[in-house]
């Protein structure tokens, strides 16, 4: 039987021998912790690495071209009874118009008119018109309602002309067209200031 | 052996972490979703109980001859009653046009970009011509009259052309309903709802 060198013997028998199991437990022990060392210190460097690329991107693209055009007329009047008894009935107009873009409402309109009994006539125009491209946005507002408010008026130029409004928010020509606008101004004050020379 | 079994644990974890990178590039979601709307509303309405006609009759006498042709009575007759009900004329018109809603679920735990890309083009035109009328009604009485054209026989004789007597017709009455004309025009346009959830 061929026995170990003496060293061997002396360290294993110093450290309770290489074939000890409990020497093993520890070895094995250390083994997993360098392991589990490692695992967390590379999923610690990769967690940031995959939350930081994961990235949410929406994109809206929206473009809008809207006309609105609304006309309202009742009428219960325009009745010929020779003399004879009329009773009208009264005549009532209504426009409601809402335009919601993007979840954001850019026009809300509403009237409600009604005519005097005796010319029992009554009329109500709506124009709107609104126009988006991407972040710019043109909005055109023209409002018109005309309604009769007296009985004795029977011409249909006397109509009255109610809540008429027109708002432009965005206009692409408008700097160039204030720009010509101030040189034609200015040349016309030259030629009036030339005039007012020789005259 | 210390380095042997931290190279084995960098192999070991580079075996786990190269799959799950690989991984996150195929996890990517792209949603790309274009809409284009063209939408066109003519709308007429219109509602109408009115221009009725209820006149009463006409009369007339033609008298020709000679002799005694007097005393001829011409009544024309009454105009009629005339009741209307309610004219009512209603539009509504509704647009909605381009409502996007998109939603994200990773469930599998991924950790990918998610891009959603929406794009809603848009063109309405819109045109209510709403009208209501209970109006325009007539009933006016007959029209009466008498034509005598008689001479007399001479100077030998008398005649008697006169007495005549044309009585029109009166008016009638009229009531009419009333009159609504209504318009309602709602457009929802462009409405995008993106959710992600992981």
């Amino acid at each position: 039987m061929r026995l170990p060198p003496p060293q061997h013997r002396f360290w294993g028998v110093a450290l309770g021998g290489v074939d000890n199991p409990k020497v093993k437990m520890q070895k094995l022990k250390i083994k997993i912790k360098n392991c589990l060392l490692c695992v967390v210190i590379l999923l610690a460097g990769c967690l940031p690495v995959f939350i930081v690329s994961a990235e949410i991107v929406v994109n809206e693209t929206n473009s809008v071209s809207l006309e609105t055009n609304v006309s309202v007329m009742a009428n219960s009047g325009g009745n010929d009874a020779g003399g004879g008894g009329i009773g009208q009935g009264e005549a009532f107009v209504r426009i409601d118009s809402e335009t919601v873009v993007n979840g954001e409402v850019v026009e809300s309109y509403s009237v409600n008119k009604s005519a005097d009994p005796e010319e029992a006539k009554v009329e109500a125009l709506y124009k709107f018109g609104t126009t988006t491209n991407g972040a710019d946005v043109s909005v055109g507002v023209e409002v018109k309602a005309r309604y009769r408010d007296t009985a004795s008026s029977s011409n249909s130029d006397e109509l009255a002309t109610d809540g008429s409004a027109t708002t432009t928010s965005k206009d692409p020509d408008g700097k160039s067209n204030s720009f010509l606008t101030k040189v034609l101004e200015t040349v016309s004050v030259l030629i009036n200031y030339v005039f007012s020379i020789f005259s | 052996m210390k380095k042997i079994t931290t190279i084995a644990a960098v192999i070991a974890l580079l075996a786990v972490a190269v799959p799950a990178l690989a991984h996150h590039n195929n996890s990517d979601v792209t949603v790309t979703t274009t809409n284009n709307a063209t939408v066109t509303n003519t709308v007429i309405t219109g509602a109408d109980t009115g221009s009725n006609t209820a006149n009463g009759g006409d009369a007339v006498n033609v008298v020709s001859g000679k002799g005694e042709n007097g005393d001829n009575d011409a009544d024309g007759g009454d105009g009629g009653s005339i009741t209307t009900g309610a004219a009512t004329a209603v539009a509504d018109v509704l647009n909605k046009v381009n409502v996007t809603k998109t939603t994200v679920t990773a469930d599998c735990g991924c950790k990918g970009d998610v891009v959603v890309r929406t794009r809603n083009n848009v063109s309405v035109g819109n045109a209510v011509d709403t009208k209501a009328f209970t109006g325009y009604n007539v009933t006016d009485g007959g029209y009466a009259s008498n034509v005598v054209t008689g001479s007399s026989w001479g100077w030998f004789a008398t005649s008697t052309n006169g007495g005549n007597k044309a009585d029109g017709g009166k008016g009638g009455e009229i009531t009419t309903g009333e009159s609504v004309a209504s318009s309602k025009i709602t457009n929802r346009l462009n409405g995008t709802v993106t959710r992600v959830r992981r």
